[in-house]
């Protein structure tokens, strides 16, 4: 089956003009006119899929998502969405968009911004009657439906968003920061209605720097940093092929157990009568674990740590400066 | 794809009513109007051909504020807030945005200045009914001995309210009977004589300067857009003239070789501008207005209004649709 989204060698590079406003004061460029915000980026996404764009501040997500959306020109590469170029309005039809911070206008009440909304979707009065009240209550904003969106806060206002996003109910949501501006509950709500999404065959394309969100429901991940695409893939391949450690929580043991479990363990943390021991591998842990009880000892956990996905990424992106930093500096000696 | 158009049209009309900048401009051209009223008063000229000239002016002058201000403000809005992410994202082409918010300002501009012209209307009719001889006669009477006689304050203050009350009534049939009340046989109607006609002419002035706005904002920053916008309605109004003064310094001179190099200059950049800039003589009548002669809209003026806005919005189409929103 044909991917959703295919994204072939699609790249951005921000050229400022010589003289513009910079921070609200005129002034002549000559030098340093050019950003990279994307190098040329590949990517697929299937039918079905949650898809993660993630990266640090200033990675290139924006960018790639204002590409795909008919926003910004890419400077070299094309996309395709269900198979049909972006600017296409049969692909518009069926898909949302979420921008980041959205902003919309502020004199409308909730009901009538989505009425409007639906109108540019074409959908007729009778759809839109039924669906606006629907969308309303999934969002969580029913209460708010009378409300100018003036009076919305940060919070109300990206829900407002989400609802403007599914109005039609599109086949591919594209959502950039989902979560930015949500308390905890927001955010796990977020989190559901993604993963409820997905229940209903949608495909989510979405953009984050909160890790702990993504990790909890994406398929797949591409994560960008400076504009480049440093991993892309399934989640479950890129963290269990790394490195796991094995955690082992206890107490009441004797004290030539607790030194000869430290010496084997590669970190060791202790308190009264409490210690938490560290193995890189299966067999030290398992064989420390049986030493333990064999010794009448308590034990408390016993945990097979996976990696984080921010533990993946801060090391990923600690050696790409790592070996700019080393790169700029052999550039110097030569 | 037309509802759609429309959709952003009448959004845009909603979001122009609810701006303050266009209630401080109506509320100027009352002002502007009354002050007409009581320069008139002071004047030994024909009193009613300086109210209606001064007012029709007024009207003209705040439609024109109101396509720069309110026109560049809402069309720079979508792109500085970004409304105009979610509204591009969705099945429509930026052409269709350009061209809904264009009706949609169109709209609200034909609306005010149908508004103004109601006012001014209303302000004629009252300025009639206050005129010292008929309030005189409506007020006093003289009784069966021959006295003059005062009606009262309750009198007074009913004649105030009432004449209001019908200048309000009177005026309002001037704009919804396109100017033709006057064959009502309501009294005064001469007075306001060819006001609506010169409102039309207004109003498609307005959906060239319009368009003008909305082209330059598709491109440039507000004020920049602003001040272009305002340099075409002032090389438009003076198109007739920049013919007028290229040919005048040719045969002064005697000929096009006996031009200087600033005179050259000068020569072909005023029939450039001549040539490039809508002629919006056309549109205004004043003259003719305050003379109560006839205001002439012919076919060709319509015309020829609607195919300069078709070309400027053209542009304008193509502009928006190369550029990146920031
Ligand atoms: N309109 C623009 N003109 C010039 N440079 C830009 C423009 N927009 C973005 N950039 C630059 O492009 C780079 C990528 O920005 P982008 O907004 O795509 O990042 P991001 O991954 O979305 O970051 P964040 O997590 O902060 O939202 C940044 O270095 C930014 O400074
Ligand atoms: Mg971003």
């Amino acid at each position: 089956m044909a991917p959703v989204i295919e994204i072939n060698g699609l790249s951005k590079v921000y050229v400022r003009d010589v003289i513009g406003f910079e921070n609200g004061r005129l002034r002549v460029r000559l030098k340093d006119r050019r950003t990279v915000a994307l190098k040329p980026l590949d990517l697929t996404v299937e039918e079905g899929e949650i898809f993660g764009l993630l990266g640090p501040n200033g990675a290139g997500k924006t960018t790639a998502i204002k590409i795909l959306m008919g926003l910004h020109f890419p400077t070299s590469g094309d996309a395709r969405i269900m198979g049909r170029p972006l600017e296409d309005n049969s692909v518009k039809a069926k898909i949302g968009f979420l921008p980041e911070n959205p902003f919309f206008y502020d004199y409308l009440k909730g009901e009538e911004f989505l009425d409007y909304y639906g109108q540019l979707y074409g959908m007729d009065k009778a759809s839109r009657r039924r669906r606006i009240p629907e969308l309303l209550e999934t969002v969580g904003l029913s209460h708010a439906a009378q409300l100018p969106l003036r009076g919305y806060s940060k919070g109300m206002l990206q829900r407002a968003g989400l609802a403007q996003a599914l109005l039609n109910d599109p086949k591919v949501v594209f959502l950039d920061e989902p979560q930015s501006g949500l308390d905890p509950f927001g955010r796990k709500e977020v989190r559901d209605l993604i993963l409820s999404l997905r229940e209903q065959g949608k495909t989510v394309f979405f953009s984050s720097h909160i890790l702990q969100d993504a990790e909890m429901i994406c398929d797949r991940v591409a994560i960008l940093h400076q504009g480049e695409r440093i991993a892309v893939g399934a989640l479950s391949e890129m963290l269990s092929a790394k490195v796991k450690e094995y955690e082992v929580g206890f107490s009441d043991v004797p004290k030539e157990i607790v030194e000869k479990t430290k010496k084997g363990a590669a970190r060791f943390v202790e308190r009264p009568n409490e210690y938490l021991a560290v193995f890189d591998k299966e067999d030290e842990a398992r064989a420390a674990v049986r030493a333990i009880l064999d010794a009448n000892g308590m034990l408390e956990s016993f945990i097979a740590r996976k990696e984080t996905l921010e533990e993946y990424f801060i090391r990923e992106i600690e050696g790409k400066r790592e070996a700019e930093r080393a790169a700029l500096a052999n550039g110097g000696k030569s | 794809m037309a509802g759609k158009i429309a959709a952003i049209a009448l959004n845009t009309f909603k979001e122009a009513v609810r701006n303050r900048v266009l209630y401080v401009l109506l509320f100027f051209s009352v002002v502007i109007m009354l002050g007409a009223w009581v320069a008139s008063t002071l004047s030994i000229d024909d009193e009613t051909k300086i109210v209606r000239d001064l007012g029709a002016g007024a009207i003209n002058f705040i439609a024109l504020l109101i396509a720069v201000f309110v026109g560049i403000g809402l069309v720079y809005n979508d792109l500085d807030k970004k409304t105009i992410y979610t509204i591009i994202s969705k099945p429509i082409s930026r052409w269709h945005f350009l061209v809904g918010k264009y009706l949609g300002l169109l709209l609200t501009i034909a609306v005010n200045v149908l508004f103004m012209t109601w006012i001014f209307c209303a302000v004629l009719y009252l300025r009639g009914y206050l005129a010292g001889d008929v309030m005189y006669e409506a007020l006093y009477f003289v009784d069966d001995e021959g006295y003059l006689n005062y009606r009262g304050v309750f009198a007074h203050l009913f004649y105030l309210v009432w004449s209001a009350v019908k200048a309000l009534v009177f005026g309002l049939l001037h704009v919804v009977m396109f100017g033709m009340e006057g064959v009502l046989g309501i009294p005064g109607a001469a007075a306001t004589q060819g006001l609506f006609m010169t409102s039309v002419l207004t109003i498609l002035e307005m959906a060239i300067i319009t368009a003008f706005a909305v082209l330059f904002s598709s491109f440039s920053s507000p004020t920049l857009s602003a001040f272009m916008t305002v340099i075409v309605f002032i090389i438009g109004r003076l198109n007739q003239e920049l013919y007028l003064f290229a040919d005048t310094m040719v045969q002064r001179a005697g000929g096009m070789e006996a031009l200087g190099g600033g005179q050259v200059v000068a020569y072909y950049f005023s029939v450039v501008a001549a040539h490039l800039s809508p002629n919006l003589a056309v549109f205004n009548q004043r003259r003719e207005l305050a003379e109560f002669q006839d205001i002439q809209l012919g076919v060709m003026d319509i015309s020829y209004g609607i195919a300069y806005t078709a070309m400027i919005l053209t542009i304008a189409a193509i502009v928006f649709n190369r550029r990146n929103f920031k």
